[in-house]
């Protein structure tokens, strides 16, 4: 009688996995933040092992312009040559992003083209799609069929397949997502192009609580394009999650007068 | 010969032994033909040691190294929806061509550019949207004709040619790539003329045509010694048995090639049309005192006995100097010319070994022939009006030599050095095509790479230095020749006047920084890397050169090499050079300094083997006679025709030497040998019709395997090979005129009967 109780609930707990959307509902839910400061340290790796390291201080606010879309502010702190360059981005709910630049040494704001989904984010492997995914993960533009559990770094995770829905214009054919299940923050994710080829690999490491909130956010990140050789490692640090931002920072003008 | 004699002996004394010696020694030689391997790239042929060559590998290291193949895209204009669409697809497919670095194509396509409008800067890719209306085309064009980067570099001022350029990663197989790239354009061609070019392309077509001229030329080199053999002994034995030899001799060598690593080369890709040509005089000599000797000796053994006894050691003789003469190439520092030094040796030694073995065996088991040697009656008249000119008209001789070598040192002065790699190539070449048409209508193909060190300047931010590179680059867009140079401070320039408006101003340290960060934010890794070091120490310059002349781009090295302390006062060594033009640079400088070395070398090395061999100062000196005059007007000759001395050509030195002092010897040998048992003017004339006759087979023979060489499909292998053809036709004449004419006045200036 014990040991049928036993098979029965280890049969339940194995065979009985959540939902898809279940799980991309919490990982939406879990990355989603009224507004998060921190500073973050990235590093373009080339195929042939040269590097470039550049340090910026984030500052993103939600906006009032759609659910899940932010106002996104990036300030170059090292080297000390390029500190005080910063690029203003207003995310536009299914609408062209607002771009802005600034640099110090012309002392003044440009507005720059929007940038398209394919384009790199400041010259990393990640592109704006990817960022934009990063931030809040487009659930109603995907189908998501869960595939089973692996463990990604040691900490087990679902494991899911998100294909795009009819008419959507992505640069991605299919990804593989893996979302941990604690946290249900990305842990890796594997990118197709849209003949089936494995473009990039996504990996989140050192995933660990931000302040008292119940947040918790990937420390270290890695980007390796598997086509190019290239990878860009980014580092995190000073995580602040709904600790309030100023609105007034999002503007050219404070880019300018600060 | 005394050493040998006992070995030589066993040919004919045990003559089958002897062969099914031979023939195991082939089996086993043969073995070694699986392992040759074939070298197409001109890497590895400089020193180690050599300071432009140090640069190179130094300049790779920060740089790394870049194989670029470049497709270009011609027709009336570019700015049409098709031609467009082909750029966009071109680039797409070129992407997924196997050791192609995707990240690394420029087109325009590919490129980020940066423009200034009306609302803000507009950044992104020339066709990330093909361009929907006129007004739009008309913007593109404008986009285009405002960027230094794209116009003349990837775009013709004409709108008729647009070049996609892709960098392969290191050790990519060049076959693979070719075969991708060339499907590439044939599926793209039409109506549009699409070209494949670049270094990966050109020395691929290298490596196909060596593979093809072996296939081709050593069938066509034995056929004509077929023929030669025919036309020169009329008797069936005397066309197998040295084309037997003939096809020993090219197994055994490269056999050898296999065996020692030594590859083929498109310098060694002429040995066996060279061994045919070699092994086949030295058969020559043999079959025709066989030949001669046959009426005198009743059993095989006995004639095979007396032939080597007669000719054995002239053709030992001639074996030895051939082969020392090629060793003379080790003299050169460029390692495919030092590697045919090395083959060419043994590969005489071993066709001298064949002929004084496998002739006399197969002799031994052969019935005498019976009958006269077979004479030409023409060949004899034309001997014998030669030897009587040369001996009756010795002053005008003496004056004819003198005008025709002074004509020949002066036009020596005007050969022009190195090799043009794209003249490799015939005009109908589609690589030599292309490469043409980028430089007619672009800035050029050909580049040199400039490294610069900005650390004593602090890095290449710092203004003062961006002013001195600022000031270097247009001093070389000043030579002529100079299409294009391209380095950040194109880009730092490109965006300051979009983001400024052009001024003349240029931009200050912390303006250079974020330039150049914004230019990280659009470009790849591998385009920002490209131009700058990862410490941000050094820049890179890369110079467009619109010429492909060897000797334009080294005055050009050497000009900027003088001038660039005025630029850069800061630091000793500002500069490093890099770049596809600079292992020419490097080759044409050791071609030059081997090439009088070689000549010295190998004259002294036939000089010192005659001495050992005649044991006469005067013999000596007349065995280089011929050689020397031939060398001198074959060389002038280049000069007058403006074939050019490069790394094939080199070749003709060792060759002339090496096989040309053949006939010198013959010739003195002979006539020493008939002086001894009749008067001089008898034994000249005796021994010019009869030594005579073999040594015109023997050029005959040398002449038309040399010329083979001519249907290569390179042109420096056809330059070579008809060149050594004239040359073998040159000795000929100057050994059978000025013998004749020399030994004369000599035997009439002194009383004695005895010359020596």
């Amino acid at each position: 009688m014990i040991l049928a109780f036993t098979l029965v609930v280890t049969l339940f707990s194995t065979t009985v996995l959540p939902d898809a959307s279940a799980i991309m509902e919490a990982h939406r839910k879990a990355t989603a933040v009224q507004d998060l400061t921190g500073q973050l340290t990235y590093t373009n790796i080339s195929k042939s092992g040269r590097k470039q390291t550049r340090t910026l201080q984030q500052y993103i606010l939600r906006t009032d312009k759609g659910d899940y879309t932010y106002n996104l502010l990036l300030e170059f702190t090292d080297p000390q040559d390029v500190a005080g360059t910063a690029t203003l981005t207003i995310q536009q709910e299914r609408k062209d992003d607002e771009q802005w630049l600034y640099l110090p040494a012309l002392r003044m704001s440009k507005r720059i083209s929007p940038s398209k989904k394919s384009d790199r984010f400041m010259g990393t492997e990640i592109t704006y799609e990817d960022l934009s995914g990063h931030l809040s993960e487009p659930i109603d533009d995907y189908q998501y069929t869960l595939l089973g559990e692996e463990t990604i770094n040691g900490r087990p995770a679902y494991k899911l397949e998100a294909l795009p829905r009819e008419g959507l214009r992505t640069q991605y054919g299919k990804r593989l997502l893996w979302i941990d299940k604690a946290t249900h923050l990305m842990a890796q994710t594997h990118f197709f192009g849209h003949k089936g080829e494995h473009l990039k690999t996504y990996t989140a490491t050192d995933i660990r609580p931000v302040g008292s909130g119940g947040h918790h956010r990937a420390h270290q990140i890695k980007m390796e394009n598997v086509q190019t050789g290239n990878t860009t490692k980014v580092q995190y640090s000073g995580f602040a999650i709904n600790a309030g931002v100023d609105a007034a920072m999002f503007s050219t003008t404070w880019m300018e007068t600060r | 010969m005394h050493f040998f004699n006992p070995l030589l002996r066993l040919s004919y004394t045990r003559p089958k032994t002897t062969l099914l010696a031979l023939f195991a020694t082939t089996l086993l030689m043969a073995g070694g033909l699986k392992q040759l391997e074939t070298r197409n790239s001109f890497d590895g042929e400089l020193p180690a040691d050599d300071p432009i060559n140090q640069g190179i590998e130094a300049a790779k290291a920060t740089f790394g190294e870049r194989s670029i193949v470049l497709i270009g895209l011609e027709t009336e204009s570019i700015y049409t929806p098709e031609a467009a669409q082909k750029i966009i697809d071109i680039s797409n497919e070129l992407a997924k061509v196997p050791h192609v670095l995707s990240d690394e194509i420029v087109s325009l396509a590919t490129l980020s550019n940066v423009s200034q409008r009306e609302w803000g800067l507009e950044t992104g890719g020339f066709l990330d949207e093909l361009p929907a209306d006129e007004a739009a085309w008309q913007q593109l064009k404008a986009d285009i004709a405002g960027n230094a980067m794209v116009l003349d570099r990837l775009v013709s001022a004409d709108e008729s040619l647009t070049v996609i350029a892709a960098a392969l990663e290191e050790g990519f197989e060049g076959g693979t790539v070719y075969d991708a790239v060339s499907e590439l354009a044939d599926h793209y061609a039409g109506p549009e003329r699409i070209h494949i070019t670049g270094a990966p392309v050109l020395v691929e077509d290298v490596q196909r045509g060596i593979s093809g001229d072996s296939r081709r030329f050593i069938p066509i080199a034995i056929v004509l010694i077929f023929i030669g053999f025919y036309i020169s002994f009329r008797r069936l034995p005397g066309v197998l048995l040295p084309v037997g030899m003939v096809i020993m001799s090219i197994l055994w060598t490269m056999g050898f090639m296999g065996y020692a690593g030594l590859p083929v080369t498109v310098v060694s890709n002429a040995l066996p049309v060279i061994m045919v040509a070699v092994a086949s005089s030295y058969a020559i000599h043999f079959m025709n005192a066989y030949y001669r000797l046959a009426d005198q000796h009743s059993t095989g053994p006995a004639l095979a006995e007396a032939t080597l006894k007669k000719i054995g050691l002239p053709i030992l003789i001639t074996g030895l100097t051939s082969a020392l003469g090629s060793a003379s190439l080790l003299i050169f520092k460029i390692t495919s010319l030092r590697e045919f030094g090395i083959i060419g040796s043994v590969g005489f030694l071993l066709a001298t070994v064949i002929c004084l073995t496998f002739l006399p065996a197969v002799c031994a088991l052969l019935k005498p022939p019976a009958g006269k040697a077979y004479q030409s009656a023409r060949l004899q008249r034309f001997l014998r009006s030669l030897t009587q000119m040369a001996q009756g008209h010795r002053r005008a001789v003496a004056a004819s030599y003198v005008l025709f070598l002074v004509g020949a040192v002066y036009f020596i002065g005007q050969v022009k050095i190195g090799d043009d790699y794209l003249k490799f190539f015939p005009k109908s070449h589609q690589g030599r095509i292309a490469a043409e048409t980028f430089n007619d209508k672009l800035s050029g193909v050909r580049t040199m790479d400039i490294v610069v060190d900005a650390t004593p300047y602090g890095g290449i931010k710092d203004e003062a230095f961006f002013r001195s590179l600022n000031g270097f680059q247009d001093y070389l867009m000043d030579y002529e020749e100079v299409g294009h140079t391209y380095s950040y401070r194109d880009v730092v320039q490109h965006l300051s006047a979009n983001l400024n408006g052009e001024t003349d101003a240029l931009p200050g340290s912390s303006e250079i920084a974020q330039y150049l960060m914004l230019h990280e934010m659009s470009a790849t890794p591998g385009e920002v890397f490209a131009l700058r070091s990862e410490d941000d120490n050094q820049a890179r310059i890369q110079v467009f050169l619109k010429s492909s002349d060897p000797e334009v781009h080294q005055a050009l090295y050497e000009d900027i090499q003088r001038d660039a302390a005025r630029f850069f006062p800061e630091g000793n060594t500002p500069l490093t050079f890099g770049g596809d033009v600079m292992h020419r640079i490097a080759l044409g400088t050791y071609i030059v300094e081997g090439k009088v070395q070689n000549i010295i070398l190998a004259l002294l090395i036939v000089f010192l083997s005659c001495l050992i061999i005649f044991r006469s100062l005067p013999k000596s000196l007349m065995a280089l006679l011929p050689i020397t005059v031939s060398l001198l007007m074959v060389f002038g000759l280049m000069g007058v025709i403006g074939i050019r001395l490069g790394i094939s050509t080199a070749l003709l030195t060792a060759m002339i030497v090496g096989i040309g002092v053949d006939f010198a010897v013959h010739y003195l040998v002979g006539y020493f040998r008939d002086r001894e048992e009749m008067p001089a003017d008898e034994a000249i004339k005796h021994n010019s019709l009869h030594t005579g006759q073999a040594i015109a087979y023997d050029a005959a023979s040398n002449i038309a395997g040399f010329s083979v060489l001519s249907f290569s499909g390179f042109l420096p292998v056809q330059h070579f090979g008809w060149l050594l053809a004239l040359s073998m036709l040159l000795i000929f004449l100057n050994t059978m005129v000025l013998y004749p004419a020399l030994l004369t006045q000599k035997e009439r200036q002194l009383a004695t009967p005895e010359f020596a």
